[in-house]
């Protein structure tokens, strides 16, 4: 074979490979979608929002509080509290904590007190959020029953939007 | 076969170029698009918290029914002075309130506030803002006292239900029906409001979010003793409670549909329909302010209402100074649709205002409400992408749901 075909087949073979390198990195170094990132932020937002509210009104001493006093099914009342407060489209999970400071050894407990269905997901352990942010906040009972005053509660409020 | 080839070496090249010009291309698009996007929901944020965090300029916009939508050099709803966030100014909500049967004549308006906003080239807008709770009452049963033209409604049917028209179950709902027993005024003598009876009855609503406040025995036993040359205005404040959440709904309706049963409240100024006399009441006691819901937990309903003077402007010279100014600034071309009174005293918590007048030589009660629903926008948009932030604000102690949406005017 001449010497110049041999030239042009290499610059076809290294045109080609560097055209291929190109799209491939073009495609992976795409940003993933900033638009998410943005609806999540604004769902931290209006977590924060909705738990400041709900302790303002005293819901948690209302509901949570009350209800495992009573022993009731407090876990229905508190996903309905949040259903009517939350926009309809936004799915919610909460999960409800009691800390338990141990004097002697100085250790902290979390006590799980809701049963794992304050949550609008019609199955909450096989539905998945696509977008989805999940916020702590720390409550001390400050509310009536008298006895339960300085209970401090540990809440985890997932908001997302349906997959 | 030489020159062939490089023939196609060439044209494979050419393809190769336009296949990385074309992924270029997209992809430079691509991240456009999602740095639109993302930028969308800046924006969005940065109105909402504008809009809910900040008083605007001049500061007391709201109250100073001086200060015209054309003053105004910044938009904020947020209550002066307030240390905590989302907490909004009832009587800024107010200026934006457009009652259908009578239009607010201090109404700040859409492109005022997109204008306002800074977005009135680039964006479309649209703000709603409704109480978190709401109430429609639905009057079930009616008593007419013998002699009396007037019929009263004594039972009624009441559906509590959440911002986007869910019922609320187990609300504890209180109905506390008052009634004004006025003596007619004769000659120059102004009518005069001689008792204010006051009844409440309790209920929990069901599963459907209703319940009935029945006041079938005590409305009429009271009514069927008066003497029929008195008049009797009735009205009915709801108070209800959910799980700590609070709200507040006044109702008064009479026979005539056509009645203005409704007015603004904007500082201390009233603005009423100018079909209704507001003159013929004496001045000392024109009005029922609601005080503030703190103490409306406490069951003493009489003293939650007090009763209160108004200062109607009679369009003459002899006017008070603030009625000849709000004439010239105010209310310059429609002065003859608006009948103007200034309020002797408005607790800041105060949610609901009842005020009396004649309409057409009969007496009537207008509610005037201060946490109204409002929706201001465009409607009807239906843009290929928009954002939509939802906050829980407050307006006194009751919690008030604000809605954003915007997007661009180039994708609808």
């Amino acid at each position: 074979m001449r010497r110049g075909q041999v030239r042009v087949i290499e610059l076809l073979l290294a045109a080609f490979m560097m055209t291929v390198a190109i799209i491939f990195v073009m495609n992976f170094t795409r940003p993933i979608r900033s638009i998410y990132i943005r609806e999540t932020s604004d769902l931290r937002r209006l977590a924060y929002n909705l738990l400041n509210e709900l302790a303002t009104a005293g819901v948690f001493e209302d509901v949570i509080v009350r209800g495992n006093l009573s022993g009731t099914n407090w876990e229905d009342e508190m996903r309905l509290v949040l259903s009517i407060s939350l926009p309809p489209e936004v799915l919610f999970k909460m999960e409800v904590y009691e800390l338990r400071f141990s004097p002697v050894t100085g250790d902290i407990t979390f006590n799980r007190l809701d049963n794992g269905r304050i949550t609008n997901l019609e199955n909450s352990d096989e539905a998945k959020f696509t977008e989805a942010e999940s916020v702590s906040y720390t409550y001390v009972v400050v509310g009536e029953p008298d006895k339960v005053r300085g209970t401090v509660l540990y809440i985890v409020l997932v908001l997302g939007f349906r997959g | 076969m030489h020159v062939i080839l490089e023939y196609l070496a060439i044209g494979v090249l050419i393809i190769l170029f336009i296949t990385i010009s074309l992924n270029m291309i997209e992809d430079v698009t691509g991240r456009l698009v999602t740095v639109k996007e993302e930028q969308l929901y800046n924006v969005a944020e940065r109105l909402v918290d504008k809009i809910l965090l900040t008083p605007g300029f001049p500061a007391d916009w709201g109250t100073n029914i001086m200060v015209s939508s054309g003053d105004l050099r910044d938009f904020g709803l947020a209550l002066n002075g307030t240390r905590a966030p989302y907490i909004i100014d009832p009587d800024k909500v107010m200026r934006l309130a457009n009652l259908s049967i009578l239009p607010n004549p201090l109404l700040l308006n859409y492109s005022r506030i997109v204008d306002l906003l800074g977005i009135s080239d680039d964006y479309g807008f649209r703000l709603e803002m409704k109480p978190m709770i709401t109430h429609v009452v639905q009057p079930l049963e009616w008593y007419t006292p013998p002699g009396n033209r007037t019929s009263f409604p004594t039972k009624f049917k009441i559906r509590v239900l959440n911002w986007y028209k869910i019922g609320l179950p187990n609300a504890n709902v209180t109905g506390i029906y008052v009634i004004v027993k006025i003596k007619p005024g004769a000659g120059n003598n102004p009518n005069k409001i001689e008792e204010k009876k006051i009844f409440a009855e309790g209920n929990l609503t069901d599963a459907l979010g209703e319940t009935i406040v029945d006041f079938t025995d005590v409305v009429p036993s009271y009514l069927e003793n008066q003497p029929s040359t008195n008049w009797f205005l009735y009205f009915l404040l709801i108070h209800t409670q959910w799980h700590g959440f609070v709200a507040v709904h006044g109702y008064s309706a009479t026979s005539e549909t056509d009645a203005p049963t409704q007015g603004y409240i904007i500082g201390d100024a009233i603005i009423l329909s100018r079909e209704l006399n507001g003159s013929s009441f004496n001045p000392n006691s024109g009005a029922i302010i609601v005080k503030d819901e703190i103490v409306q937990a406490v069951p003493q309903y009489k003293e939650l209402l007090n009763i209160t003077s108004i200062i109607w402007c009679r369009s003459q010279p002899n006017d008070p100074e603030w009625c000849q100014e709000v004439a010239s600034k105010v209310l310059p071309s429609s002065e003859d649709k608006y009948l103007i009174g200034k309020i002797q005293y408005v607790e800041r918590l105060s949610s609901h205002v009842f005020v009396f007048a004649q309409w057409r030589g009969n007496p009537i009660c207008v509610v005037i409400n201060r946490i109204p629903e409002i929706d201001i926008g465009e409607r009807s948009a239906q843009p290929a992408n928009s954002v939509t932030i939802t906050r829980i604000a407050h307006i006194y102690n009751y919690p008030y749901i604000v809605r954003l949406t915007i997007w661009r005017k180039v994708e609808g």
